[in-house]
């Protein structure tokens, strides 16, 4: 599904159901996720990709999920915390591409539909900040 | 170091003090390959 979104053909509804899936994966990680880093790393900037994803479905008038995923475990300690930010900034560094790749492909079909991809436009800071939390 | 080295993280880096014991990098890798087996499961459900 997500490989779709980098193809030459991708179009609006590979957006939106994209944007959907990872809705309900992050409606049901986030919070955890965020309470984690609350305890073990309240310095940390992470910011919180569920009201952007969720600004983006608008923007597209897509649907929100009704069924989040659950966390695969409770994040509860800092190596649960750690192991978890990994993944979901890890799973941001493509975000940049992507946002230019739709940009190219959509146009103005998804100009104000970037917010999730785009994260302030600061990515590889976040990255930085998973590294420097982990040292 | 094979453990570190699954989910890409210098060995150097885990054995900090934020990680110190075998069974804390362990725990780490666990949730971060489960975290990431939950995304490949939402994108096949999507794609299905």
């Amino acid at each position: 599904m997500f490989a779709c979104l980098l193809s030459k053909g991708v179009s609006r509804d590979d957006y939106v159901q994209a944007l959907a899936a990872l809705q309900r994966l992050y409606a049901g990680l986030e919070n955890a996720l965020m309470q984690g880093l609350q305890q073990h790393a309240p310095d940390y900037p992470y910011i919180p990709r569920l009201p952007l994803l969720h600004r983006d479905l608008a923007q597209l008038g897509g649907a929100f999920a009704l069924n989040p995923r659950l966390p695969p475990a409770a994040i509860t300690g800092m190596a649960n915390t750690l192991g978890t930010l990994y993944v979901i900034e890890g799973s941001m560094l493509g975000g940049t591409l992507l946002k230019c790749h739709l940009q190219s492909k959509l146009g103005d079909a998804v100009t104000d539909a970037l917010a999730f991809y785009g994260l302030n436009g600061n990515i590889y800071g976040h990255w930085t900040a998973t590294q420097n939390l982990a040292t | 170091m094979a453990t570190s080295m699954v989910i890409g993280l210098p060995r150097k880096t885990l054995l900090r003090d934020k990680l110190p014991t075998l069974d804390a990098i362990e725990q780490a890798v666990a949730i971060a390959r489960q975290t990431f087996l939950l995304f490949i499961s939402v994108a096949e459900e999507t794609a299905a």
